[in-house]
């Protein structure tokens, strides 16, 4: 602070000046400065050049403050213990045994004081460099709240990582999908995977991890996704509607247009099929749940459906076959359901 | 600087202060040639100014002065002659690229600052600049009067300068 030395005389003139200055300031940001006053300015800045240094100084951090927008991280006085990441709502498969409840996860945002470490993180620990880390199971869909306002739907069998920091928000999604309502607050919300990097501003899109595909599908503004490998090209520009694919790490698909509420209709605990594929619709479920779901053979397998159907409840989805196709079911293990054509 | 006489000050201000900054900001080789030294120079440019004239806008003076100065030392030091040495003529705007890392630096540098001042003048800021609060509202939300408010910003202001001037912290 004080680059005192122990002469307190010219330091505190020197700060008595700097208050001086900071006072013109404020005067001058009321605005309607009287001719009077306007003239007191004129004659104390040519009284001495430290009069002018410190008002360019004082000037120099009203513009510096002025334009920073990192206040957000700026944890608010006597605010509770904010976090970096809280819980909404925790949804279970139907059907699943009931589980001890979970304990409530704090997790401390980097830039809030020593003092409020008492609390236990668990499980997922903060590690130095303020990475947050959430893990759905198999039977689980979460709803997040970031700390800047930002809403994350967790797919079940999911894994991701949270670290706001002043200038970024970063996500990295290193298994299964989310649906990300991202909040204006001018940084850039960038979600990271092994294939692809999703970069957005204030919109709301998913990303989806699905055994060697990632697949970003946009539902409101605008995304730019670039392969993981090559950041230095401009990257693929999706608007609300369209969806990109990226099998490897080397490539992202020119978008296509989709039905987004139907693509993205798994955040609500939906799946919509419309005259898909048997084979394509239990995959879709199998990606939400524990209970897997195989189609033995490829004549049901190629038969069309369609329907609207709670991604949570497979059981629904062959009931739904079973009343419609001549078909056997066997259940070889508790987490496994084949579905063939009856012989 | 006649078409300008009937601006408001206020707008004269943001107008120029910001590009000011980016001459003496950190990032800036200029910054070494000491905002002091600037200060110097515009106080000896305020001396030979018109006294009367300096009192119909003396912000946007100040700041015009300011901004020539650093600009034509900047461009001495790149080994240039600025094109006319006539201070009231408006500059082209030398603005700097701002790359997305320093911009990230800069906040970071920033919001550690803050974190140094004490916590009522830290919120004062906060709740003033990142919520757009005015004196008046800020002192009622927090129980105090406009007064302290202002004291307590004046002082964040004296403290911050030292590690937000243009010599200040990290290079």
């Amino acid at each position: 602070m004080s680059q005192d030395n122990g002469m307190t005389g010219p330091t505190a003139r020197r700060q008595r000046v700097a208050e001086e200055a900071g006072e013109w300031l404020l005067r001058l940001q009321r605005g309607d400065l009287s001719k009077e006053e306007r003239a007191q300015f004129v004659d104390w800045l040519r009284e001495t050049p430290v009069h002018v240094n410190e008002m360019l100084r004082v000037s120099q951090v009203d513009s510096v403050l002025r334009e920073f927008d990192g206040w957000k991280d700026i944890a608010p006085l006597d605010s509770q213990p904010s976090a970096n990441v809280v819980t909404l709502d925790i949804v279970r498969e139907r059907g699943e045994p009931q589980r001890a409840p979970r304990r409530v996860r704090w997790w401390l945002p980097t830039s809030i004081a020593a003092g409020v470490a008492a609390l236990a993180v668990g499980f997922w620990a903060t590690n130095a460099a303020g990475w947050e880390r959430v893990e759905t199971g198999a039977a689980e869909r979460r709803e997040l709240a970031l700390a800047d306002g930002s809403v994350v739907q967790l797919a079940p069998n999911s894994k991701l990582r949270v670290h706001l920091q002043s200038g970024l928000r970063e996500i990295e999604l290193s298994r299964g999908g989310a649906f990300f309502r991202v909040a204006r607050d001018g940084r850039p919300f960038v979600v990271e995977t092994d294939h692809a990097t999703v970069r957005a501003t204030g919109t709301a899109f998913a990303v989806e991890r699905a055994r060697d595909t990632v697949v970003v599908t946009v539902a409101e503004g605008n995304v730019v996704v670039q392969n993981a490998q090559a950041s230095e090209q401009p990257g693929v520009t999706l608007a609300a509607g369209q969806q990109v694919t990226a099998p490897d790490a080397g490539q992202v698909s020119a978008p296509r247009s989709v039905d987004a509420a139907r693509e993205l209709a798994w955040t609500l605990g939906h799946l919509i099929f419309d005259r898909d594929r048997v084979f394509d619709a239990a995959d879709r479920f199998n990606r939400y749940n524990r209970t897997q779901m195989r189609i033995a053979d490829a004549t049901l397998g190629e038969r069309r459906i369609s329907g609207v159907f709670d991604s949570s409840d497979p059981q629904s989805f062959v009931n739904f076959l079973e009343s419609i196709f001549p078909v056997q079911v066997e259940r070889p293990s508790a987490d496994e359901v084949v579905v063939r054509t009856q012989p | 600087m006649p078409a300008d006489r009937h601006k408001p000050l206020t707008e004269w201000f943001s107008r120029w202060s910001s590009p000011l900054r980016r001459f003496l900001s950190r990032g800036n080789a200029v910054a070494k040639a000491d905002l002091d030294d600037v200060a110097q120079e515009v106080f000896l440019r305020l001396l030979r100014s018109d006294r009367t004239e300096l009192i119909n806008s003396p912000q946007a003076y100040l700041f015009q002065m300011a901004r020539h100065v650093a600009v034509e030392w900047s461009m001495r030091a790149r080994n240039r002659m600025p094109h006319d040495p006539t201070w009231l003529e408006e500059l082209p705007d030398e603005e700097q690229p701002e790359s997305l890392i320093a911009r990230d630096s800069e906040r970071r540098f920033v919001g550690k600052a803050l974190q140094g001042l004490p916590p009522r003048q830290r919120e004062i800021l906060r709740l003033h600049y990142g919520e757009g609060l005015s004196h008046a509202q800020i002192a009622e939300q927090l129980g105090v009067t406009e007064r302290v408010v202002k004291r307590d910003i004046i002082k964040a202001y004296a403290t911050l300068r030292l590690d937000l001037g243009a010599e200040g912290g990290a290079r």
